[in-house]
């Protein structure tokens, strides 16, 4: 008996390490190309004594730098935020953190508040493929699938991803079971300036009202806040294009307003956090460089400070040290990119 | 031999198809695709905006359209987080273009009218009165103060202040 | 639900845990539960048509065997009563019964599938014909029902002409007609066969599950690595076809040959595979059909089910029908007795290939392709003779080098005729065959056209060395059952074999985001 099994276990046994290692292998590496990738993983690296927990789309991992923060105030914090990040998927990257550390304050970015669908499988996946398992990634996922996409595929990677095969680099076969650090506790990087000289004008919309979808899962963001004692802050973050309407910041206003919320739309203190637009982001107004994440980070850190539970942690020799090997890297990498700036005028990589 | 056979039936089976070429047309436009269980659908030509006699359309390659436009007042990229990506919105006197990219390639996302020296194929521009709207694209819902209709991939977007067309979008369809 | 989906493999797992966990005597009641399942999941509103044709044949089947029952006890109560005569008469009364209610059932099911299938067809070409506008009927196809309709009539018929009793219990009979892996593509089993392994009881035995396992993996590796890999192209080259003149007319040929028999031949392996777990034998639909030396000898060895229904419910009986067989005989006294002998051939044969295209679907281009194939056939008929005296005057036509150019001859000429599938016309056919002599544009072969088809080099890669694998398993499977020559290896390259196999359709299949879950072709027939 023992033996009759024995070959066909070792043979499933030799499959399914073949099939795994095809799947690490097919996995985009995000290591040259859509960086941001990377993103939702690195979380996990940088969880444990985070007092703040900033969640969103890329106007939160482009918008503020935790580095500032624990510069200026000692503040430690982490950004989870990846492109187009919808609202259901903050939430979960919420419950998530909460499996590994209970932060005292959260900071959600509302734009994300219009998109009551998922908008691509693509950033989805950019989103979702980084979480570890558990019924909270289960969840994310499905209430991110849209169109074809299948749980399975999330499961098992290579069923989406397996037609890579074609397109192989050298980085599959270096980051197979590595990957290489993008952000600083979640914040990415830009220290190259593209000013604004005009924005489009906005178009109107045919109706401003938030779909009862995403007012369900802010519900839910400040429930689990409340839940877990923790200081929901709302925001918009100084981001000048997409357009962010009047009627919209007015919903959430009033929701902050009826829920004893903090609402700051970054927009309205532009002359408070010093944010110039014409030297402050590296895209004509989307996203903020390291100059004008900084500024912002500043500013905003001045009232992360006051919230309950948040302490400047500077003291403590344990975490001061590990925020000094981030320091490290952060001057590493605006550094290198400044002198990739002055030397080719252009940032063509992150590190 | 055989190959003689061969070229025998090979003309026969020509003569055969030729002699049916002609129903087959009709059947061609008709049931295609044979094998698919859907009803036909013939492709619904989409809305479209005229700007002399450039043609606009939801979907079609960007540049030819770009080019054929001529100077525009002012452009702004906005390119896609982490994928390669542009979108661009062009602006002209009276309209703006939108494009995104597609599979590598810049397509039309949208047209947004913005005043009235412009207009619809249809006739409508900013500041035409809603009945004028309703005898172009049918009536609005009672207390709407927006119409949407969809053709093709175009969603056609008018939305009215006070009875009086404010705006008019050119947007993809869901 | 697609063979290609999880929820079909949830479900078959699922099916498969309680037929071997639940007393033998309610397996096949289950199958009959988890068939009407599967076929709901394409709507249940299509039950409503497969449920007629189970309650339809079913009991037509009952009826016809209760007069034969009442014939039989009547005939061997009055064994010596009845004159020669009186039996004569008796015997054809009840056929006379039998028949109607058979006619009957044949119309009913029939009827059914000429409004939903063929209506619109005929709609058009009325409309076409007078230049109105008859309007269009909205019928969706219920799924598989040219399939599952031919084998419960052909057990109707079987059972008019006696070859076997009917079937008098009703959910047996509905097992028969909706048994799941083969409802919707076939292949058309028959109730003789069928039913031996249907119904039985099936103690778990690993060898069906091996078995049963290798066939599906085989049949997703066709389907998926080559037929929905080259789906792409082949839509590229007929959709607008004018673009795609000369080779690209032979890339045509080709492509769409590998990918119907990737597509259809797959799915009918993952048929007998899913249908061997459960230790059911469904029989063989296909015979190496690529290595066929003439058409006849192909529409031997592809879609063979359909082929023999055609054959012994239509050719048979309309070569043997009397008013066939009376312009026979007129034809021998007044036209010529060769002619006069042939002529119920000519017609049946006829018959069978319009009745075959428009199997196929309600549209000129399919009975084009059935006349074309007919007509080959009747030449090819007529010149036997004129071949055997080629062979015995010309010594290489018995070598095997001839023997590989007869094969490659009949797969571009199947091609050819197969082409009119994709190209929808018969005219655009046509056209685009003669472009391979007037306009072969080679030069296309040698610069990158071909990838511009929706297949990147890579692509024609995995489908050259997919083929390549499937050429030398069909040469194994002219020595033996590719099964029992697996089971000579040793058991590493067995194992070997069948993970490569797995890890080749899991890498490099055309599935998932980015490809359009393909639907299998003959589902749709």
């Amino acid at each position: 008996m023992k033996i009759k099994w024995l070959r066909p276990l070792l043979f499933a046994v030799l499959l399914l390490l073949t099939l795994w290692l095809l799947q690490r292998l097919t996995m985009p590496k995000y290591i040259h190309e859509n960086e941001e990738g990377v993103l939702a993983a690195e979380y996990y690296d940088n969880a444990g004594d985070n007092d703040i927990l900033f969640i969103g789309d890329c106007e939160v991992y482009s918008n503020f730098s935790p580095i500032t923060l624990w510069k200026d105030y000692g503040i430690t914090s982490v950004i989870r935020g990846t492109p187009q990040q919808m609202i259901w998927q903050s939430y979960y990257m919420l419950e998530d953190t909460l499996r590994y550390e209970t932060p005292k304050v959260v900071v959600f970015n509302v734009y994300s508040m219009c998109y009551d669908k998922s908008e691509s499988e693509a950033y989805n996946r950019l989103a979702l493929d980084g979480l570890r398992w558990s019924k909270v990634k289960a969840d994310a996922v499905r209430a991110s699938m849209e169109g074809k996409e299948t749980f399975a595929s999330y499961l098992f990677p290579l069923l989406r991803f397996h037609s890579r095969w074609k397109e192989l680099e050298k980085d599959d076969f270096t980051y197979l079971f590595r990957s290489e650090q993008l952000s600083h506790n979640g914040y990415v990087m830009r220290v190259d300036t593209k000013p604004v000289t005009t924005l489009p004008q906005p178009i109107p919309l045919a109706d401003y009202r938030y779909s009862d979808t995403c007012w369900g899962w802010l519900d839910k963001i400040r429930d689990c806040c409340k839940e877990h004692g923790i200081s929901l802050i709302l925001i918009k973050s100084p981001s000048c294009y997409p357009t962010w309407y009047d009627e919209w910041d007015a919903q959430i206003a009033d929701y902050a307003a009826a829920n004893d919320l903090t609402y700051i739309n970054f927009l309205a203190h532009q002359e408070e956090t010093g944010i110039d637009y014409t030297t402050d982001t590296y895209d004509a107004g989307q996203h903020l460089n390291l100059s004008g994440a900084e500024k912002a980070s500043a500013w905003f850190g001045k009232i992360l400070a006051e919230q309950p539970g948040v302490l400047d942690r500077r003291s403590d020799d344990q975490i001061a040290s590990r925020w000094q090997e981030k320091i490290l890297f952060y001057e590493q990498m605006k550094a290198s990119q400044e002198k990739q700036l002055e030397e080719t005028g252009a940032v063509t990589s992150y590190r | 031999m055989k190959r003689f056979v061969f070229a025998v039936v090979f003309t026969l089976m020509l003569i055969t198809l030729a002699a049916c070429g002609k129903k087959d047309d009709v059947a061609e436009t008709t049931t295609k695709p044979a094998a698919s269980e859907q009803e036909t659908k013939k492709a619904d030509e989409n809305w479209y905006f005229l700007k002399g006699d450039v043609k606009i359309e939801i979907g079609a390659p960007a540049q030819p359209i770009i080019d054929a436009l001529g100077e525009y007042q002012s452009s702004y990229e906005a390119p896609s987080c982490a994928f390669d990506g542009m979108d661009v919105v062009y602006t002209y006197p009276g309209f703006e273009v939108l494009t995104y990219v597609v599979d590598g390639e810049a397509k039309i996302s949208g047209v947004v009218l913005r005043d009235d020296t412009v207009e619809t194929v249809e006739g409508i521009c900013i500041g035409s009165s809603k009945a004028d709207v309703e005898t172009a694209y049918g009536k609005l819902e009672e207390g709407a103060t927006s119409l949407q209709v969809t053709k093709g991939n175009c969603e056609l977007l008018v939305i009215l202040t006070d009875d009086v067309v404010s705006s008019i979008q050119y947007l993809v369809a869901d | 639900m697609s063979f290609v989906s999880f929820t079909f493999w949830g479900f078959l797992l699922l099916l498969l845990l309680l037929y071997y966990l639940l007393p033998k005597r309610f397996q096949w009641k289950l199958l009959l539960i988890g068939s009407l399942i599967f076929y709901a999941f394409a709507g249940p509103k299509y039950l409503i048509y497969i449920v007629i044709t189970i309650l339809s044949t079913w009991g037509a089947g009952v009826l016809m065997q209760k007069h034969y029952d009442a014939q039989d006890a009547y005939l061997k109560a009055n064994k010596t009563a009845l004159s020669r005569d009186e039996k004569k008469a008796y015997k054809a009364a009840v056929a006379k019964k039998a028949r109607l209610i058979l006619t009957g059932c044949l119309l009913l099911n029939l009827g059914i599938l000429a409004v939903i299938k063929y209506s619109n067809f005929f709609l058009e070409n009325v409309s076409a014909l007078f230049h109105a506008d008859l309007g269009r009927t909205s019928f969706l196809l219920p799924l598989g029902i040219s399939f599952f309709m031919f084998q419960s009539l052909g057990y109707a018929i079987d059972v008019y002409r006696r070859k076997y009793p009917a079937e008098k219990n009703l959910a047996k009979s509905a097992l028969f007609t909706s048994f799941f892996p083969q409802v919707i593509q076939g292949p058309i089993s028959r109730y003789d066969q069928l039913s031996q392994t249907l119904y039985a009881e099936h103690a778990f035995e690993i060898q069906n599950i091996k078995d049963g396992l290798w066939r599906i993996t085989w049949g997703y590796f066709k389907k998926l690595v080559i037929a929905d890999r080259l789906a792409p192209a082949v839509t590229a080259l007929t959709k607008s076809a004018g673009e795609y003149p000369g080779v690209y007319v032979v890339a045509t040929i080709i492509f769409y040959a590998l990918q119907i028999y990737g597509d259809f031949t797959g799915g009918i392996d993952i048929t007998i595979g899913v249908a061997r777990l459960f230790g059911i034998e469904v029989t063989e639909n296909f015979n190496r059909p690529f290595f066929s030396k003439n058409i006849a000898d192909y529409w031997r060895r592809w879609h063979i089910t359909m082929g023999s229904w055609f054959r012994d419910y239509l050719f048979y009986p309309v070569s043997l029908s009397k008013g066939v067989q009376k312009l026979s005989k007129w034809c021998k006294a007044h036209i010529g007795e060769n002619f006069g002998k042939k002529l119920p051939l000519y017609i049946s044969t006829i018959v069978v290939w319009l009745a075959t295209g428009l199997w196929h679907g309600a549209a000129w281009h399919f009975i084009v392709w059935g006349m074309v194939n007919c007509v080959i056939l009747l030449i090819s008929q007529e010149m036997t003779q004129l071949y055997q005296k080629f062979h015995e005057r010309f010594a290489f036509s018995n070598t095997k080098y001839w023997e590989w150019f007869m094969i490659v001859r009949t797969f571009f000429m199947m091609g050819m005729i197969r082409v009119l599938d994709v190209y929808q016309s018969g005219a655009l056919t046509a056209k685009m065959l003669f472009s391979i002599f007037t306009t072969p544009n080679w030069g296309a072969l040698f610069d990158r056209s071909f990838l511009s088809l929706g297949l990147s080099g890579a692509d024609y890669l995995v489908v050259f060395f997919g083929t390549l694998v499937i050429w030398i398993v069909a040469l194994i499977k002219g020595r033996k059952p590719v099964l029992s020559w697996l089971e000579e290896r040793p058991a590493g390259l067995r194992y070997l074999l069948f993970g490569l196999l797995v890890v080749s359709i899991l890498l490099f299949g055309a599935y998932g985001i980015g490809y359009d879950a393909s639907q299998f072709i003959y589902n749709q027939f």
